[in-house]
């Protein structure tokens, strides 16, 4: 299955909030933990030249 | 009496009925919290069945139960379950099934039922099927197949929800339409003062393997979106939420949206490997 993914803003910084990344289409909200197949599965994605949609303003 | 000596030929003959000496989770299919049905066609690292997701050329496979044991049919591709390093040490396992489907251990050769295989303690452990009929699955120490452990439906599934829960009913798959959200008991519909950001959190049912990726829904089933409470008889979906922050034991969920008193949705939450 292809993916995508997209960054999350944090509400009280304004900034990236690096502890999450949101996967596509299916929106899954996937902490940022090396023992999480599916964030394994996203550093992959970043590794193999891919780069995440900005997040929503 | 005193018990002065153990009879080893008695000890080897009763051991294959004491419990949890399978390795295998939900070996015999009865736990499927996806709800998937009909002909399951999944692609490559997908789950169907509980702890059983398809191998790297997908799976194809149907399923039948009778008299409490499920038997599944996979006609395309393989099926594997990935054993957690925690719950194995170094040691000969062997792995035994019913069925024409043959079975490896690691990066072993497939074969009928009754493979052995040498295996690492605290590494993960791909157990994989071929095509065939398969159910009563199990991998235990040793270089002997003994009876099959069966354990209570309930322990099973507890042993599953370390790597995926949900939030809905039993029957009710992940997306499922669930009508009217606020007459759902397991879906959270927390209520707030209209005009405030609502935050609330989650505990897990039980804690999971690591921290959890989350997928939520409206009571429409769709994805990524929440169901707004704005009176007490009136419900939108569709609603957008704005944090949501998993961890191994529980979720915290962050919406901000005035229209509404309060918000309901359903979740799924995946440890899987």
């Amino acid at each position: 299955m292809e993916y995508n993914y997209k960054q999350v803003k944090s509400l009280s910084t304004g900034q990236v909030d690096a502890s999450v990344i949101i996967r596509l289409p299916d929106n899954a909200w996937i902490p940022s933990d090396s023992a999480n197949t599916d964030y394994q599965a996203y550093l992959k994605w970043v590794d193999e030249g891919n780069t995440p949609e900005p997040a929503d303003e | 009496m005193a018990l002065t000596q153990v009879d080893q030929g008695l000890l080897g003959t009763y051991a294959q009925y004491t419990g949890f000496k399978n390795r295998i989770i939900n070996g015999t299919f009865g736990i499927n919290q996806r709800v998937v049905s009909g002909t399951v066609t999944l692609t490559a690292g997908i789950y169907g069945h509980d702890r059983f997701k398809a191998g790297a050329s997908g799976c194809t496979y149907t399923f039948a139960t009778s008299a409490n044991i499920t038997t599944l049919t996979i006609t395309a591709g393989s099926l594997i379950q990935v054993i957690e390093g925690v719950n194995l040490e170094s040691a000969t396992y062997t792995l035994s099934f019913s069925g024409t489907a043959q079975g490896k251990i690691g990066g072993g050769s497939f074969s009928s039922s009754g493979v052995t295989g040498s295996v690492t303690g605290g590494s993960n452990l791909n157990i994989e099927f071929n095509t065939g009929t398969l159910s009563l699955v199990q991998l235990e120490k040793g270089s002997t197949a003994t009876s099959f452990d069966y354990r209570p439906y309930g322990t099973e599934l507890v042993l599953c929800q370390r790597y995926f829960q949900k939030t809905y009913n039993t029957a009710q798959a992940p997306g499922a339409n669930i009508g009217d959200i606020r007459s759902q008991p397991n879906i959270s519909v927390p209520v707030s003062i209209s005009g405030q950001a609502l935050s609330f959190s989650c505990f897990f049912k039980t804690t999971m393997r690591t921290n959890a990726t989350i997928v939520y829904y409206d009571a429409a089933g769709t994805a990524g979106k929440i169901t707004g409470i704005a009176s007490s008889t009136a419900q939108t979906n569709g609603v957008s939420l704005n944090d949501v922050q998993p961890t191994d034991s529980a979720v915290y969920f962050r919406a901000y949206d005035i229209a509404y008193f309060g918000f309901g949705l359903a979740f799924t939450a995946s440890a899987e490997l």
